[in-house]
């Protein structure tokens, strides 16, 4: 697992390599939520280009960063997902409340659109 | 019956990986699809993972996992010793868990039911949980 600080857009990329299951899931979790602590980041991206399996713990991990930076106002973007597990996210629901993209810069841009959008509206 | 193995091993979650790769490697010789293979896995480590946290609430124990072939039939077998399912219906309802961790999605035997053919679930308090999935695995052309 990888992490790089993009401070401007108070964002964590996390780079997950390999499986997420039960066991790995946990490791993330733990890594995610320390470093949103320690940087002080509200949003996180998860860079699913180097996994080659998820089952539902990953929904759950997914599930748990998504209610962790909603308290802090912030996103989670998913980026370079597989078929399967873009299967998973549709069908636990993920997809509706997570932005997924194809490249993180993508991602970044519908987070931050979707920001204007708020207070534009509000 | 074309082919039978029964394996057994600790239910500790560093073994989730071992029993998706054993059951996708059994299914292998079918020729099975990239998707059918990811269902595979996906519906083992699910069920092997409800063994772990459920069946044994993350203390020692042993998972059995029996993989039988049948023409393009599969069909695993996930026992576990443990505590048992006190409300199988209730267990199976999407989005229900029966942890108090607020990671778990509860969409284990959801998935496990979308991605095989049949499901099954027998429970006894106190003894253990067995889940029997098949899934026919599509013919192929020539």
């Amino acid at each position: 697992m990888e992490m790089t600080l993009i401070a401007k857009h108070r964002l964590i990329v996390v780079r997950i390599y390999g499986e997420i299951d039960h066991h790995a899931a946990a490791e993330v979790r733990r890594v995610a939520d320390r470093e949103l602590k320690r940087t002080g980041a509200v949003n996180v991206a998860f860079d699913f280009g180097h996994v080659t399996f998820m089952d539902s713990a990953g929904i759950g991990m997914i599930i748990g960063r998504y209610k962790t930076v909603s308290a802090l106002g912030g996103r989670v973007i998913l980026f370079d997902v597989s078929g399967q597990v873009e299967r998973l996210l549709e069908m636990s629901g993920v997809s509706r409340i997570v932005i997924i993209s194809d490249t993180l810069q993508h991602g970044i841009a519908e987070m931050n659109n979707i920001g204007k959008e708020r207070i534009h509206n509000g | 019956m074309d082919n039978k193995v029964s394996i057994c091993f600790p239910a500790s979650s560093e073994y989730e990986r071992f029993a998706r790769t054993v059951a996708a490697a059994f299914a292998i010789p079918l020729d099975p699809t990239v998707e059918e293979l990811d269902e595979i896995k996906i519906a083992v480590s699910e069920a092997v993972t409800n063994a772990i946290i459920h069946g044994y609430c993350g203390a020692d124990g042993i998972i059995e996992l029996n993989a039988e072939l049948d023409g393009r039939e599969l069909t695993f077998i996930i026992r576990d010793m443990g505590n048992g399912i006190a409300d199988i219906d209730k267990a199976r309802e999407p989005l229900y868990s029966g942890s108090s961790d607020p990671e778990r999605s509860g969409m284990g035997f959801s998935i496990m039911e979308a991605f095989t053919d049949e499901l099954t679930v027998t429970s006894t308090l106190g003894e253990g949980t067995t889940v029997v999935m098949r899934k026919r695995l599509a013919d192929h052309a020539g």
